[in-house]
């Protein structure tokens, strides 16, 4: 896959997720108050995971 | 007026020392990997993906972010996702596209020595001194003393100076490796502790069926009743990001210009569901505790949800939240004053033992200055922040003209925007706001405009002049 067509796919992303919170919070979606937090978490507790041993691996 | 009544403990505090004392372990670790002042400043050029994008996030996210957002959703309801975040992350997607990468290609490590190459030396002096008041982080300071004093009764500046002694201490043993490893975990307790408050609060409140018997049905509208100029405004705040000197030298410090692009892309992703969050969590305050003020209703919220120890690491992800944006910018502003003031003007042949140095003593000349200021002579305060202000204002339209503008570029263009942004700021505000626009709307057009002027005064700029050695 071409890069351009890798950073298309994040700017389609960031404007869909935009779109589904913007839906979920006018419509009303209560389901968004506990998907939201946990997907946002694992997604962050992933990454720091990587950051941590990108670290090591580049210390060692 | 209901106040806020907390049940703290020794657990509580025993998971803030935990947490204090961890930062300061991590900072001095990392450390002791840290050879040249290359590594102190822009460690070593080498920031992996996921290094970015949680240094990136964290230090982005500061007090205002999270108590703002859930102030405004208190105040305004979803219009605070609707109007202030959604068109400010989607107005940052250029950002991340095209000044990310143009800004990892240029070997200057910071914006005043872009400046300087670009224009001229008065030029990068004024963005240096601007930089290191907007460096300077008052206002987290303030509010660390303001929730450490709501939450353990005790003084502002007691709370504000064991924080700012421990954000000083790991940060300067290792400079920016210490700051990007400790907003990596700042960053993992900030995410995972703030937002999993919510389905606690959601099952309270009783989701948006709950809500909406609880809050005015104002709240639920898209724009909340906000003017066209006030959304125009939260419109073009969110363009700050794109002179914020702490996400150039991230860039900078990312191992390729396309890590720094992705990484700043999955960081919109991610703050888009925090805000997200926040909104929500601004909601459930306003129905929980809707006779208490915004930030505060959002403390006594949380707090009250959750068991001792759970209080304390809570505590701890907003400490986090606010201790990761005020490390990253003490480094900014010592590094500004190091490499950007002191080191042209009177000592070009500094060593690299010299720089670090010089940096670590600057780093805890603003942590100090930063404490006396907001805690003892708040005088002076307001004139701090103001001129902070200013920075954006007058550095927005010379940084991104310096990187972009394809056409005749001179010293004038970007000495007259500079001094325009600056001026017209001081001018509206002085003016009360006319006609009730923010100062911002009117510098950002006036400063372009002496930009374009300016370019027609004097001698072209040779963009591919290196910059003099004066060592």
């Amino acid at each position: 896959m071409s890069q351009n067509a890798l950073d298309l796919i994040f700017v389609i992303a960031i404007v869909v997720e935009a779109a589904l919170i913007l839906g979920g919070l006018v419509s009303g979606v209560s389901a968004l108050g506990y998907i939201l937090p946990v997907i946002v978490a694992c997604v962050c507790t992933a990454l720091t995971c990587l950051a941590i041993r990108d670290f090591f691996r580049q210390h060692r | 007026m209901q106040d806020v009544v907390v049940n703290w403990t020794n657990l509580d505090w025993l998971a803030i020392f935990m947490y204090l004392g961890g930062m300061i372990l991590v900072g001095w670790y990392v450390s002791r990997k840290v050879r040249n002042s290359e590594d102190y400043l822009m460690a070593g050029r080498a920031l992996s993906y996921p290094m970015v994008v949680a240094t990136v996030a964290a230090t982005w996210y500061g007090s205002g972010a999270v108590f703002g957002t859930a102030e405004l959703a208190f105040g305004s309801g979803i219009a605070a996702f609707v109007v202030w975040c959604v068109p400010a992350h989607l107005g940052r997607i250029p950002l991340a596209l095209w000044v990310a990468p143009r800004v990892r290609g240029v070997k200057e490590n910071t914006i005043p020595a872009l400046l300087g190459r670009l224009y001229a030396r008065p030029v990068a002096i004024l963005g240096a001194v601007l930089i290191v008041c907007y460096s300077s982080r008052l206002m987290d300071i303030v509010s660390v003393g303001i929730m450490g004093n709501t939450v353990t009764g005790l003084p502002n500046w007691v709370i504000g100076a064991v924080i700012v002694g421990v954000v000083i201490c790991y940060s300067m043993f290792g400079g920016l490796w210490s700051v990007v490893m400790t907003d990596v975990l700042q960053f993992f307790l900030m995410t995972s502790l703030t937002l999993l408050l919510l389905p606690g609060v959601w099952t309270a409140v009783g989701g948006f069926e709950g809500l909406r018997t609880a809050l005015p049905a104002g709240h639920f509208s898209p724009a909340g009743g906000m003017s066209v100029s006030q959304i125009l405004v939260f419109f073009l705040l969110g363009f700050q990001v794109y002179a914020d000197p702490a996400a150039y030298q991230r860039f900078g410090a990312s191992n390729s210009a396309k890590t720094a692009k992705r990484a700043y892309l999955t960081c919109l992703l991610i703050w888009m569901a925090f805000d997200a969050v926040m909104t929500m969590l601004g909601l459930g305050a306003r129905a929980l505790y809707p006779e208490l003020q915004g930030s505060k209703a959002f403390l006594t919220m949380a707090i009250n949800a959750m068991p001792p120890f759970l209080t304390g690491l809570w505590i701890c992800s907003i400490l986090a939240v606010i201790m990761s944006t005020m490390s990253s910018f003490f480094l900014v502003g010592a590094t500004t004053l190091t490499c950007d003031l002191i080191k042209p003007m009177f000592r070009p042949c500094m060593t690299d033992r010299e720089q670090i140095r010089l940096t670590r003593i600057f780093m805890v000349c603003i942590g100090l200055s930063g404490c006396l200021l907001a805690f003892q002579f708040s005088a002076v305060l307001d004139a701090v922040v103001f001129l902070g202000g200013l920075y954006l204002a007058s550095a927005f339209v010379p940084v991104l003209g310096g990187l972009f503008w394809k056409w005749r570029l001179t010293v004038a263009g970007g000495f007259l925007s500079m001094l325009g942004g600056m001026g017209v700021t001081l001018l509206w505000q002085s003016l009360g706001n006319p006609l009730g626009l923010k100062p911002m709307l009117v510098a950002l057009p006036a400063s372009f405009l002496l930009f374009l002027i300016g370019n027609m005064i004097g001698k072209p700029i040779d963009r591919n002049a290196e910059s003099v050695n004066e060592c």
